[in-house]
């Protein structure tokens, strides 16, 4: 068993980088960053992520184009970045390049001096400044525009910024070894040591995911065991076949299709404001101690795993179907037992086998997709966490979550196939 | 089946219990609502809101603005501060502290610590940057020899929010906010040359403690956001609630004020519920759970009102607020730099029909930045004649891109009437909704033809270089890229001007100078709309926001 553990890690660990290298790309490629607010600027992404690494590459290795630079890098911080990239297309002389991004941010402090000092109109001014930074009048560079002699000079040393048509190896992948020194390195470094960095407003990320987290896992808990109230129910259902069981039945059929956080509001809408039962705001009054009753954690529970619950029971109707059908069960009915005695003695362990699996991989979704729910209810969980943490462009929280995630999914797939190897001891799943 | 009959039985015997719990009161404790769980609740960072709303409960300024009558009111201060402009064209406060005013431990609040909290302000590595530009006109503070609590503040020109600006100063402890005194030697002077060559990565002891003041422990941390208002903040479990306790040895208990609610606190406890998702503040309305809430969304609040078993609990109130909307042009890369294809567009917007139709009317339309209820709101501007612009035809080629953050329905609204304003002078548009921070990149970019945006105000005198200065351009808020040297220069008299009689000529005129240009489309006003219990129903409601004091509750 040990050996069979130990291999399902050791294949489980290229997915598990990947998936933590996609999450990684994807938060520093999004657009918008958390920096960006009405008001004020406080920082940028890269340094959100590891502290004080704004200046380094992303990753070991970079594949860029042919002509680029290491120089570029260096800008990331600047509004210039995008234009030297694209200097350099055309040029291919990374001395030309940075010779010209010195010239236009001088041209730029010039400009702005002559238009405090009257010397040129605010058109010109705005068009200028506009143009000295942006793609679009890149090869039109410079703008020629009435000004005093500093400034003619410095538009000279513009001028003398030579085109070359380099822009063919703009298309040109390569690959560039970086090394260590990357963001990606320094920020699994610390991970390894325990260390999650810190959020946007300089919480601690392992704290922050896991006070979230150990409320998702107990209304994870809670659906669990309510998923589990699929097997008696199935198994009466199954007993009893009457008209009535078929329409509950029926009825269970048709809730498979209508989403969580419908049945979510359903039981919100009726709890708390039809038959005025439950508190809407219990779940807070529950986290400040005002109430103690933990009991209401069934209701998000119930909304979670009741199109689950439908769906078991299919699939273990289904099951005991097919047992009753084979030779053993019409042995042990033709030896005078009885239906029921049959039923729990022999064929229930027997279609139990799907409900496992079924049930291990309910997990990772009771987990992950706990989001809406837990708005609906205002049960500050991960789902609600990783909401806020998209909308604010968290990354090192969406990037700890992911990764929390991701083990987890991992861990319970594993569990499945270890509890489908205990309960039925024939069934090789390596091969 | 025995099991499941069990399990049922227990499952009643919970629920049964769990009323019990549902009903219980939980004393005299004012619940409001809270959208969003607040980055921060640092008296000089905090940049929401909610969080000003918070903040103002737990900390005290010199001075602030009177909700209900839109004056200055002293509050730290004894009084308001004597004002004297000097021959070398500076501009000096006198303050006195309050006799009474001290820290939750007894010790008096001082000059001291005023020259503190500004020393905090200048200071690079923190970040509080958005406050500071307000203060930025101070040069220096002159305490008194021979009294402690008196002080001048010496402003380096007059400057029209030179008094209000310190609203946004809160007093702070520098046994709690500095406690290894990094700021010991500093002076506003030396913090200033500091500024003018800031290298963020210089080690040094300001540098120590703009870390250590940015950190989670001075932003989040309750324990160390405590000032001198009424109020402490108590717990602040993130995105779930905050409570603020009642100081039973408050400083200000015993101390006869006239008029000024900021001395009011009549809860035992407030709690901020944060609530994110609509569904559950409904059902928390319903139930009566909310003592106040504002910001309920329009079509909610007119269906509340028709609500026989709301209007039981709740009274309602719409009050005018310095809210506007606006559609700005991209004047400098994009079709509009053409003035009269603006004034096309503009001349086809039926504000009347907006507020109408948009804001069930809770609104009104307006002409200009500056709010229709100020003396200085320009009166001669008005909808642009459609006759002059009919011949204006737009190039049926391009298509012109409307932005919109995604989620506002009543951006979404304004767009679709002006999609088919520009469809009627022959032009086509596409409407880009994106999320918030993408359309904030996208908006600072000027990727957009269009762009529909909120901006808010004050009774305040307004500092109009933010937006529209040609410097802000780049950097700050001037979107549209408006701005020449002739109303640059009006602006940088605006912000000098202390005679409130030529200032106001001059707001009007820019005012003109803007309708000129039609940079924005201004669209309207926006009317708040608040729920509160009827038991509060006496308490007053400001058109100034949080438009309510939580202490007279």
């Amino acid at each position: 068993m040990i050996k069979f553990i130990a291999k399902r890690l050791l294949r489980w660990l290229p997915s598990f980088v990947a998936i933590i290298l996609l999450s990684f790309l994807f938060c520093l490629n999004v657009p918008g960053d958390a920096s960006l607010s009405e008001d004020q600027n406080t920082g940028t992404v890269n340094q959100l992520i590891v502290p004080n690494t704004y200046h380094l590459p992303l990753f070991y290795f970079s594949l860029k184009p042919y002509n680029w630079n290491i120089f570029l890098n260096e800008l990331s911080q600047s509004h210039y970045k995008d234009l030297a990239e694209l200097l350099l297309a055309y040029s291919g002389d990374i001395h030309a390049v940075k010779k010209q991004i010195r010239n236009i941010n001088n041209t730029s402090i010039a400009l702005t001096k002559l238009y405090s000092e009257g010397k040129i109109e605010a058109y010109t001014y705005k068009k200028d400044i506009s143009a000295l930074s942006n793609l679009k009048y890149v090869k039109s560079l410079p703008i020629k525009v009435s000004g005093s002699k500093p400034y003619q000079i410095l538009l000279k040393d513009l001028n003398a910024f030579e085109f070359h048509d380099n822009a063919w190896k703009r298309y040109i992948p390569c690959i560039y070894w970086i090394g260590q020194n990357n963001i990606f390195h320094q920020w699994l470094s610390s991970l390894i040591n325990g260390d999650w960095g810190q959020n946007t407003n300089g919480q601690p990320v392992k704290k922050l995911i896991f006070t979230a987290f150990s409320k998702t896992l107990f209304l994870a808990f809670v659906s669990l065991l309510l998923a589990v109230m699929a097997i008696p129910i199935s198994v009466h259902l199954f007993t009893i076949n009457s008209g009535l069981s078929k329409l509950i039945i029926k009825f269970l059929q048709t809730t498979i299709s209508i989403p969580r956080f419908i049945w979510a509001l359903v039981f919100l809408f009726l709890l708390a404001n039809v038959l005025n039962w439950m508190d809407p705001l219990v779940f807070k009054q529950l986290d400040r101690g005002y109430s103690k009753n933990y009991f209401w954690y069934l209701v998000p529970a119930g909304a979670m795993v009741f199109p689950f619950v439908a769906f078991l029971q299919d699939q273990i109707q289904t099951q005991l179907r097919v047992e009753f059908n084979k030779d053993y069960v019409k042995t042990a009915l033709a030896k005078g037992m009885a239906k029921r005695q049959v039923l729990y003695r022999h064929v229930l362990k027997n279609s139990l086998f799907p409900f496992i699996t079924s049930i291990t991989h309910l997990i990772p979704v009771l987990l992950s997709g706990s989001v809406l729910v837990e708005r609906i209810f205002g049960i500050p969980g991960l789902g609600d966490l990783l909401i806020e943490s998209l909308k604010g462009r968290d990354f090192p929280v969406i990037i700890g979550i992911t990764f929390l995630l991701s083990i987890i999914i991992s861990l319970s797939y594993l569990l499945g196939d270890i509890l489908y190897q205990i309960f039925h001891p024939k069934v090789k799943i390596d091969s | 089946m025995r099991y499941l009959s069990v399990f049922c039985l227990l499952l009643s015997f919970s629920m049964y219990s769990c009323l019990s719990v549902s009903k219980e009161d939980y004393g005299n404790i004012l619940t409001t609502h809270a959208i969003s769980n607040p980055k921060t609740l640092n008296p000089q960072c905090h940049t929401s809101q909610l969080s000003d709303q918070i903040v103002n409960l737990a900390f005290q300024s010199l001075v602030h603005l009177d909700l209900y009558s839109g004056k200055m009111v002293p509050l730290l201060a004894e009084s308001l501060p004597e004002f004297e402009q000097t021959k070398e064209g500076k501009l000096k406060y006198t303050f006195k502290i309050r006799q009474q005013a001290s820290w939750d431990d007894g010790k008096p609040i001082t000059a001291k610590d005023v020259e503190f909290s500004l020393n905090v302000m200048f200071n690079p590595h923190c970040n509080n940057a958005l406050r500071r530009q307000y203060l930025s006109k101070i040069e220096s503070i002159e305490i008194d020899s021979t009294d402690d609590k008196k002080f001048t503040l010496v402003y380096a020109e007059p400057y029209i929010q030179a008094c209000w600006a310190l609203v946004d100063l809160k007093i702070i402890d520098h046994r709690i906010f500095d406690p290894k005194q990094l700021m010991k030697n500093c002076s506003l002077k030396k913090l200033k040359e500091y500024a003018k060559d800031f290298d963020p990565y210089k080690e040094d002891s300001l540098q120590l403690f703009g870390k250590q003041f940015n950190s989670a422990k001075y932003q989040t941390n309750t324990q160390y956001l405590r000032g001198s208002g009424a109020y402490v903040i108590d717990q602040w479990e993130h995105n779930q609630y905050i409570k603020l306790k009642r100081k039973k040895q408050w400083w200000a208990n015993n101390i006869e004020v006239n008029h000024n609610h900021y001395f009011n606190a009549n809860s035992e406890i407030i709690h901020f519920e944060i609530i994110k998702d609509w569904n559950l503040t409904l059902s928390a309305l319903e139930n009566g759970k909310l003592d106040v809430i504002s910001f309920v969304p329009m079509d909610q609040f007119v269906s509340f009102q028709n609500d026989q078993e709301i209007i039981k609990t709740y009274a309602f109130k719409s009050v005018t607020n310095y809210i506007y909307e606006y559609l700005a042009f991209n004047t400098l890369d994009s079709y509009f730099s053409d003035v009269n294809l603006r004034k096309a567009i503009a001349s086809k917007i039926d504000r009347d029909l907006l507020v109408d139709k948009v804001l069930l009317g809770f609104g009104s339309p307006t002409y200009s930045m500056i709010h229709p209820t100020k003396s200085y709101y320009n009166k001669e501007i008005v909808q642009i004649d459609t006759s002059q612009y009919s011949n204006i035809r737009l190039d049926p080629d391009s298509i012109i891109k409307i932005l919109i953050n995604s989620g506002n329905k009543r951006k979404e609204k304004v767009a679709n009437f002006l999609v088919n304003a520009i469809k009627s002078l022959g032009g086509k548009a596409k409407v880009e909704s994106w999320d918030w921070k993408v359309f904030l990149d996208k908006r600072k970019k000027r990727d957009f033809d269009i762009v529909i945006n909120t901006s808010g105000g004050s009774p305040v005198p307004e500092m109009l270089a933010q937006s529209w200065h040609t410097s802000s351009i780049e950097s700050g808020r001037n979107f549209s890229g408006f701005g020449n040297h002739q109303s640059d220069a009006l602006i940088d008299s605006i912000n000098m001007e202390m005679n409130e009689v030529q200032r106001n000529r001059m707001y009007k005129r820019f005012q003109w100078l803007v309708d000129k240009q039609q940079p924005y489309v201004f669209l309207y006003t926006l009317n708040q709309r608040i729920m509160l219990k009827k038991k509060f129903d006496a308490v007053k409601i400001s058109s100034i926001r949080p438009n309510y004091w939580l202490g007279d509750f």
